[in-house]
């Protein structure tokens, strides 16, 4: 199997060289390489040498998160994985774009556990990229609305607030173009997110 | 398929050439109960023959023709009890005829496709079904009746008062949900169901869909446009000036 490749943007040599670490001391499977040029990043992007940008969202912060969101944009067109490095606070609608979130405070296991998983979901989406649209979060939320659950006790399963709930959702009707909540749920039977006998539960 | 004509219609034109630059216009003298086989009748002749008001019925025509058609100087509350046949015959088009018709050729799809996701969207179009049923039964339980009483009291019939207690703005409801489901039903053939192995069922589905969702917005339109103005001018009439 390839290795997956890894591009951390990130201003401290630190944290840089601290994910670069704990990423080659744990595994092989990893190809970790920095930058701090955006330039360079969009270039590194575009020619499909990334499968994974691991970023810091204050280097491309910008009041209305508009640069985060072309980097959401490039990741869908690219194919390629976003992950927010944080380690200060940043409001939940703006991390709603990332795929996933690392926080400079995780274990190492759990940095791991976060990066399989997305390289699974990776995997798995690769022949239909329908999915890649939405951010793993986003798939979570849908897959609990196709549930029957109501915001409340989605926010309450995934530990956000009713208010981040209501703007995934948001996202998710805007990027699927689906609002009800059975035609969500059809969406979650195609995409395997719950099985048949889910969806006659619900309906 | 949708198609505004940028041409007035007059009771002198024939029925048939309107029919040819604009054949959404079917729709229209369907609900009018006018039959097809009308040779070179004029508009004004056919309507004398069904006994229908033609500057009414030329009113109709001329909103769905084009959707800018100004209605301000034309309305008037003699209409009424035809415009609600003619919104109750459109009723009995979509719940009889079209609704009907699309729910086949979903389920033509699901035979033909070997995807059993299709079967899903059975469930999705009868849910979707039974929306527009109770919007449309609602309409014609209470809206109907209301409009009817309000106009029969200034015509000087005798009306059940109890029907005058509502006004028009408790109605004006939402056909949100309705068109959110038919969107979302369209959203999913297109992008979101993997491709099958029948095209042409899949197709004929979105055609129809895409046909029905013009189709009610025109319905909705007649109602917005035509049916509200003239039951509020009704309303002051009735109950007064200084109270809604």
């Amino acid at each position: 199997m390839d290795k997956t490749k890894v591009l951390v943007v990130d201003h401290s040599e630190i944290i840089r060289q601290g994910i670069h670490s704990i990423l080659k001391a744990q595994s092989f499977n990893y190809e970790v390489c920095f930058s701090d040029n955006t330039r360079e990043i969009s270039d590194r992007v575009r020619s499909g040498k990334v499968d994974i940008l691991l970023v810091n969202p204050s280097a491309y912060f910008d009041s209305k998160g508009e640069r985060i969101k072309l980097l959401r944009q490039e990741a869908i067109n690219f194919g390629f994985k976003l992950i927010a490095l944080v380690y200060a606070y940043f409001d939940e609608q703006l991390l709603s774009l990332f795929d996933d979130v690392i926080s400079i405070n995780d274990e190492e296991e759990k940095i791991f556990s976060k990066l399989e998983k997305i390289v699974e979901a990776g995997n798995a989406s690769s022949e239909d990229d329908e999915n890649a649209n939405l951010s793993q979060r986003e798939l979570d939320v849908v897959k609990l609305v196709a549930l029957g659950k109501s915001n409340r006790e989605i926010a309450e399963e995934l530990f956000i607030s009713i208010h981040t709930v209501i703007s995934h959702r948001k996202n998710i009707t805007s990027k699927l173009g689906i609002k009800s909540v059975s035609g969500l749920t059809i969406y979650a039977v195609i995409n395997k997110l719950i099985g048949t006998d889910d969806f006659n539960r619900t309906v | 398929m949708a198609h505004t004509g940028e041409f007035l219609i007059t009771g002198d034109l024939r029925m048939a050439d309107i029919i040819h630059i604009n054949q959404r216009l079917l729709l229209v003298i369907e609900r009018f109960g006018i039959s097809l086989g009308f040779g070179d009748k004029s508009i004004a002749e056919v309507c004398a023959k069904h006994q229908h008001n033609t500057s009414f019925v030329l009113l109709v025509l001329n909103v769905f023709n084009d959707h800018t058609f100004s209605v301000n100087e034309l309305l008037s509350k003699e209409y009424i009890p035809e415009l609600i046949d003619y919104l109750k015959n459109g009723h009995r088009y979509f719940l009889m005829d079209k609704l009907p018709y699309i729910n086949e050729l979903i389920d033509r799809f699901i035979e033909k496709t070997e995807n059993p996701d299709t079967r899903l969207l059975h469930s999705f179009f009868q849910e979707y079904m039974n929306e527009v049923i109770e919007h449309m039964n609602l309409e014609e339980r209470t809206v109907f009746p209301y409009i009817l009483a309000l106009f029969g009291k200034l015509t000087g019939q005798e009306v059940n008062e109890e029907l005058l207690r509502y006004q028009i703005d408790d109605f004006i409801d939402n056909h949100s949900n309705i068109e959110e489901k038919l969107d979302d039903l369209k959203q999913l053939l297109i992008k979101h169901f993997p491709p099958t192995n029948d095209r042409f069922y899949r197709n004929q589905i979105l055609f129809e869909l895409f046909d029905l969702e013009y189709d009610l917005n025109d319905h909705n339109g007649l109602e917005e446009r035509i049916l509200t103005p003239i039951v509020r001018t009704l309303e002051k009439e009735a109950k007064g000036n200084g109270q809604n």
